[in-house]
């Protein structure tokens, strides 16, 4: 909090090196371009910048808020076209071009069947489990960024991984 | 007509896999799963899930935008976000201990080991033990006061004696002695305060009474 409300340029860093990266990896989630997922996140901070003074502790983490921003951002960005749930590979074309064939054709496979598992979820189901496992939030805290009753929130994670498990659990011998 | 009643509790079991929990919840369902085969069971089948959302690549974070006059604030570099990298060290702690959590079920390691598991669900805090032919890590709950030391490699300790890990400070501090399971696993559970202080970590071949490290050390780390 104290690093909100000084609002110097070493705070600010401090908060984008401790936030910056989960709030990517959502937005990365949400955005089929890289361009447009950069520039979310980079939204998404200079409202916390511009707005410091209108964040409540109270109210919940500040990476909660940051990810709220991020989420509404990138649903603007995204409001008169299909959220395409197909997110930029740039990490995974790094990761790629540094393994060999075999790995890059079973990387490729996984990453494959991944996307597909979660494309099979309903938005809501895929948005409380992209909140949770790439944003680092609780249920409570995704409750809040949805807008939506807690009740409601946990019964969107507990059917979502059932069905994620349903597809991804006959993989356990190629994953773990 | 009776009402079958089932505690709500086993609910958590997904947003406990996920790492959704709140703490106070995360520690209520821990508790838990000491007493619940099922909710183990239900943990060691989203091993699988967690895991493939783990490989899904961590997106690097643009540069960090100019808030205040080009002289004030310089653009990070771009790196791997470190969420990335606690994903990518519980991915390959699941490599380690992986097969042998999903095939042990035998009661006196089960429990341990699938208290592991649902912490390498949660995106853990990890340091790299290792020793002449001994690989494990040290892994700290993001979200509750667990610890857990998992080594692989060492010989079965004879009668009598057990691995022992000592935080190292000043002077060796006993953490607690690691029990063994299938697969030449040892494992300790234990609380994450009392790895608050000390520089470096050590295991030891000890009489199951030592209160000093007497024996060799067989892997080492640092916190």
């Amino acid at each position: 909090m104290l690093l909100v409300e000084s609002r110097t340029p070493d705070a600010f860093e401090e908060l984008y090196r401790r936030h910056a990266g989960a709030v990517a990896s959502f937005v990365a989630r949400i955005c089929s371009d890289r361009q447009v997922a950069d520039e979310v996140t980079q939204t998404a901070f200079l409202t916390l910048w511009n707005n410091a003074r209108r964040f409540n502790p109270e109210a919940g983490r500040l990476r909660a808020w940051l990810l709220t921003i991020a989420r509404n951002a990138a649903i603007d960005r995204a409001r008169h076209k299909r959220v395409d749930v197909v997110p930029f590979e740039a990490a995974a074309g790094k990761a790629s071009m540094q393994s060999g064939p075999e790995e890059q054709v079973e990387n490729f496979e996984r990453d494959r069947t991944v996307r597909e598992a979660l494309a099979s979820l309903s938005d809501d189901q895929r948005t409380v489990i992209e909140l949770a496992f790439f944003g680092g939030l609780t249920q409570t805290e995704i409750a809040r960024v949805v807008n939506e009753p807690l009740g409601t929130v946990k019964s969107r994670v507990r059917l979502g991984m059932q069905k994620l498990r349903r597809i991804l659990g006959p993989l356990q011998g190629n994953l773990v | 007509m009776n009402e079958i009643t089932i505690d709500p509790i086993h609910e958590d079991l997904e947003a406990f896999a996920l790492g959704a929990l709140d703490r106070d919840d995360a520690e209520r369902f821990e508790g838990h799963l000491d007493r619940c085969e099922n909710c183990r069971r239900g943990l060691v089948s989203y091993i699988p899930v967690t895991n493939a959302l783990r490989s899904v690549p961590a997106a690097m974070p643009p540069p960090l935008p100019a808030v205040s006059g080009p002289a004030t604030v310089t653009p990070l570099r771009r790196r791997f976000a470190p969420v990335a990298f606690a994903y990518a060290a519980a991915a390959a702690v699941l490599l380690v201990v992986g097969g042998a959590i999903t095939t042990l079920m035998q009661p006196r390691s089960d429990s341990a080991l699938m208290t592991v598991a649902g912490m390498l669900a949660d995106g853990p805090h990890q340091t790299v033990l290792q020793g002449d032919g001994v690989r494990g890590r040290l892994i700290i709950g993001r979200r509750n006061l667990r610890a857990a030391v998992v080594l692989r490699g060492l010989p079965p300790p004879t009668a009598g004696t057990a691995y022992h890990l000592w935080l190292v400070d000043a002077k060796p501090i006993l953490v607690g002695a690691l029990s063994p399971a299938r697969d030449n696993l040892e494992v300790l559970l234990t609380n994450k305060e009392r790895l608050g202080h000390g520089h470096a970590l050590r295991v030891s071949l000890e009489p199951l009474d030592a209160t000093a490290p007497l024996g060799a050390a067989v892997a080492t780390g640092n916190m």
